[in-house]
């Protein structure tokens, strides 16, 4: 194996191999750095331009560029509150934070940092664990996935400052899921007659309509009176990297586990990774208010997830995500079969392209970590000349995603939602959760119910499903038995509190 | 009592958001119930609508109930002294930008977008406010159409 990650590192070295891998990581940033421009959109664009040229390369450029647009959609979310990437939505409620307190610097270093460190452990992963991490994943079934979602979504819910904001957000979130064909029958539901509306509601609209537009309408209010942002810091401190260290770790962990679930994706991994750092903190108050461990955790573990998506598409020929979706359809063009053999069939291209994985977190880091002052002083323009190009590139963002006005609608119609939900203190993660991980729930929940001819005990019956509902019922109900456990025993409900001193980072 | 519940009701930004919302979820529930939710074993196309509604209209109901508190008006009061007008007034222009898309394409209508926001909204100098809505308009653009090969509405002149 070491000998041929060697042969792949010598591959992926020769300077042709080396500058697509350059290209792809700065083309990947940029598209990142687009709403409505996804990494799927990116690499089927450029497709055609790689017909009939060598598929080492075309997949270095593919890894390059999947890598890149993590770190692109970082970007924005942090410096304007625009994810870039569905992956980046949950780095935007912290990072943007930390940006109005002048420590955009702080944030996208982290980011960086944690980039780079996530990739290449990942990436380490993806070289050591991709046969028996596939076939983990195989055991995943849909009742399986259906614990998995249910876990997400009660987590979120116990760490929601208002229970029933949070959850009545998450399931309007789920509601808006179900617009569109249902899949398992092929019925169109609450389309209201149009067409348009046959594929359901784009997750990424949502996201940019929330958080950028709604972002925008609420903050142009007091743009004349809004003091220009003072960078204070342009590279993270020793106390951020930190208080980081272990929620990096732990986003790597979460990150590429579940990037090898298929149609789990970055996103998720990302959300779960926000949320299980939120409840390990010593004080989760801080959360959405500037806490650098909201940025480091989601970041490494979108970038995790990368080289997750890829072990089910080597290793089983199986697309682990969109991206890897479009990536499996470029290797079957160029003539080759994905599945187990093409680790000893092709492994040039196998290894030269995990190589090139290795390289582009090197290049991300490199080129991302000098530029990342650069980027926060951006902040210096005056809000009054920034929101409105913002708003232009939403709204072509938004249109950009399936070339049609409609998205743009329902862009103003969610960004004036947003702007209102901001402005009454409504949650607005768990909507866009809900809205992830609404098809995924439904899907599994009705699969299941198909194969046990409508019984509830398949989802006891199987051990990897019982443990993740154990776990969602321990993450719900944990807290308050905990609390009566104490009463029974005559001690006081909650613990003593911290003294002032204490450390505030994740354990 | 009924006066002051009504009073809250409207005070409270909670209340009417937690109300349509409460709407919505029951709408769902009986659109729900219109496709099918169960049939021989078999869970139907209305089944996850029906249960995802009648979460909703249940945790709208808790957040509806929870906003007649003091502590969540006081908190709401604070909402309601922040500006609206400019904010609607940005909304309106935007609306009016997508209305133009359709007609002039896209330059045009993201060029008097820009302008309009910068002069009138944000009375910032003239020259400069329409020289940094050409440079970001012809930066999208070219990004966009040229680049990434969108294809962005064109108005009667193409552009």
């Amino acid at each position: 194996m070491f000998a041929d990650l060697l042969n792949g590192f010598s591959t992926a070295l020769a300077p042709t191999y080396l500058l697509m891998c350059v290209a792809g990581v700065l083309l990947g940033q940029i598209v990142g750095a687009l709403p409505g421009i996804g990494p799927s959109s990116a690499i089927a664009l450029l497709l055609p331009l790689t017909y009939g040229s060598d598929p080492v390369g075309a997949l270095i450029l593919f890894a390059g560029l999947y890598c890149g647009t993590q770190y692109g959609g970082t970007l924005t979310s942090v410096l304007v509150n625009v994810p870039g990437e569905a992956s980046s939505v949950m780095t935007a409620l912290d990072g943007h934070q930390m940006a109005l307190q002048g420590r955009a610097g702080s944030a996208l270093g982290i980011a960086a940092l944690g980039s780079f460190i996530a990739g290449t452990l990942s990436t380490a992963g993806l070289m050591l664990l991709a046969p028996p991490l596939a076939k983990m994943a195989l055991a995943f079934g849909p009742p399986e996935y259906f614990a998995l979602v249910i876990l997400g979504l009660t987590s979120l819910a116990a760490v929601n400052d208002s229970v029933a904001k949070g959850l009545a957000m998450a399931a309007a979130g789920l509601l808006l899921a179900t617009i569109g064909i249902d899949q398992q029958s092929g019925v169109p539901r609450f389309t209201f007659g149009q067409l348009w509306l046959l594929d359901g509601v784009e997750f990424t609209i949502i996201a940019i309509a929330m958080f950028g537009v709604g972002e925008v309408l609420a903050s142009c209010a007091n743009s004349a009176d809004a003091k220009v942002i003072e960078v204070k810091s342009v590279f993270p401190t020793r106390a951020d990297w930190q208080a980081s260290r272990m929620p990096i770790l732990r986003g790597t962990a979460i990150g590429f586990i579940v990037g090898v679930l298929p149609a789990a994706g970055a996103t998720i991994a990302s959300f779960i990774s926000y949320i299980v750092e939120k409840k390990l903190a010593r004080d989760p108050s801080r959360f959405g208010k500037g806490a650098i461990e909201g940025v480091a955790g989601p970041e490494a573990a979108n970038n995790a997830a990368v080289s997750g998506n890829l072990v089910p598409m080597f290793a089983l020929g199986v697309p682990g995500s969109g991206t890897t979706a479009i990536m499996l359809g470029a290797l079957i063009m160029f003539g080759l079969r994905p599945g187990p053999q093409l680790f000893t069939q092709n492994a040039t291209l196998v290894w030269g392209t995990i190589a090139s994985l290795y390289i582009a977190n090197v290049l991300l880091l490199v080129l991302n970590m000098p530029l990342a002052g650069l980027f926060a002083k951006l902040l210096r323009v005056s809000y009054q000349w920034l929101y409105a190009p913002i708003l232009a590139l939403c709204v072509l963002g938004a249109f950009a995603n399936k070339n049609n006005l409609q998205d743009c609608w329902l862009l103003v119609l969610f960004g004036a939602a947003g702007w209102m939900f901001k402005r009454y203190r409504w949650p607005l993660a768990p909507l866009v959760l809900g809205l992830v991980l609404g098809p995924i729930l439904e899907n599994s929940l009705r699969q299941s119910l198909a194969l046990s001819h409508g019984g509830l005990a398949i989802f006891v019956l199987r051990p990897i499903s019982l443990g993740l509902l154990v776990v969602a019922a321990l993450t719900c109900f944990g807290p308050a038995l905990y609390r009566m456990g104490r009463r029974l025993l005559g001690r006081p409900a909650t613990a003593a509190p911290l003294p002032e001193a204490a450390d505030t980072t994740a354990r | 009592m009924r006066s002051v519940l009504l009073s809250r009701f409207f005070r409270s930004g909670e209340s009417p958001f937690a109300a349509g919302l409460l709407a919505v979820g029951a709408y769902w529930v009986f659109a729900a119930l219109q496709l099918g939710v169960w049939d021989d074993g078999d869970p139907q196309s209305g089944l996850m609508p029906l249960l995802y509604g009648s979460a909703l209209v249940a945790f709208a109901l808790a957040a509806l109930l929870g906003s007649f508190r003091d502590d969540a008006i006081a908190e709401d009061d604070s909402a309601a002294g922040e500006p609206v007008a400019k904010p609607l007034i940005v909304l309106g222009v935007l609306v009016l930008t997508l209305i133009g898309l359709r007609f002039v394409g896209v330059a045009l209508s993201l060029f008097v977008m820009l302008s309009a926001v910068f002069v009138f909204v944000e009375r910032l100098p003239v020259r400069q406010s329409l020289m940094v809505a050409l440079a970001v308009t012809v930066a999208l653009v070219l990004v966009f159409r040229v680049w990434l090969g969108v294809p962005l509405p064109a108005g009667p002149w193409g552009v």
